[in-house]
């Protein structure tokens, strides 16, 4: 194989070359192609111009499909199950206090068996300025 | 619009029996498979007449009809990936991919043959980017310009990318001439 001393040469002639050396299959007909065109066209204007009565029924049946079990529309409780408590705050154990951070000196965190209201509170001492606290409640309604 | 001024679309029309094969060949090189570049190639065109007329005037066609192609291999690749399919691509000795012999003398068939091999050889060792770059540069005739607007590139990167992709060509090429002398 003759190897032309130039790089940018050689690389075009090797191009070249193998373009030549590749079958050209078929492409696709120009007439296929606008068909392909033309049903895309239809089919999108055909959409764009569907009633607005079918986009208004498919928005009001997703909004029933977000809202309903959200709203309990469809499903029935039971008393008893009503005033059960909320699983996720019985699963709260009580804390007697732990250290935190080390601008905090305590925190209390204490929830009465089967209350409804969880407590948080800290408190800081800084020896510079007066000590400060916060607290955080949370409660929940019983029926 | 000057009266003489023909629109996009016309010129897409014109420029399609040209365009076509071009754009074919650069999507059997990223996607490695002859039947699925007819098809990426038909979906490029479909893509290209639907938005051809809103181009800015003066917008050369051929680059942007590549950037369609290469995002049509793109979503390809992804697709495949997907399904759990791979692309294979077809080795040089893949018959269906050589052109008839019988129009070409026996030496001139050599070297086309060796190149084909060289220059499969030196693709296969690039990433998809560096390929599409080095293709749009070395096989279909882009200026560094309009690569970058192709690839989404600046001018800077579509410049690095091709010099790297043109070492390894280089480098294959070299491997090749030892082995040949």
């Amino acid at each position: 194989m003759t190897i032309p001393e130039d790089d940018e040469s050689l690389e075009r002639e090797l191009f070249a070359r193998r373009e030549r050396a590749l079958v050209s299959p078929p492409v696709p007909p120009l007439e296929d192609v606008l068909r392909a065109v033309s049903v895309q066209r239809r089919t999108v204007s055909s959409f764009r111009a569907a009633p607005a009565s079918l986009f208004a029924f498919a928005a009001f049946a997703a909004s029933v499909a977000v809202i309903a079990p959200r709203m309990h529309l469809f499903t029935t409780v039971s008393p008893e199950e009503a005033i059960r408590p909320d699983p996720v705050m019985m699963s709260v154990q009580p804390v007697a206090a732990m250290s935190t951070a080390e601008q905090d000196d305590s925190l209390a965190c204490s929830l009465p068996d089967r209350a409804d209201s969880l407590a948080i509170s800290s408190s800081s001492e800084d020896p510079v300025s007066s000590s400060s606290s916060c607290s955080l409640s949370c409660a929940t309604e019983s029926p | 619009m000057a009266p003489t001024e023909i629109s996009h679309q016309e010129s897409l029309l014109r420029d399609y029996a040209e365009l076509a094969p071009r754009v074919q060949r650069f999507l059997r090189d990223l996607l490695g498979c002859a039947v699925t570049a007819a098809d990426a190639t038909q979906e490029t065109f479909v893509r290209a007449f639907r938005k051809v007329d809103g181009l800015p005037p003066g917008t050369r066609l051929s680059p942007w009809v590549f950037g369609i192609a290469r995002n049509v291999s793109l979503e390809i690749r992804k697709a495949r990936g997907r399904q759990g399919r791979v692309l294979t691509p077809e080795t040089p000795e893949h018959a269906e991919r050589i052109a008839d012999p019988a129009a070409r003398s026996p030496e001139t068939q050599l070297l086309d043959r060796e190149s084909l091999e060289v220059i499969d050889r030196a693709l296969d060792r690039l990433p998809e980017e560096r390929r599409a770059a080095l293709l749009l540069r070395l096989d279909h005739g882009l200026a560094y310009d309009e690569i970058a607007q192709t690839m989404g590139w600046t001018l800077a990167k579509a410049k690095v990318e091709i010099f790297r992709a043109r070492e390894v060509l280089r480098a294959t090429l070299a491997e090749y001439r030892g082995g040949a002398s």
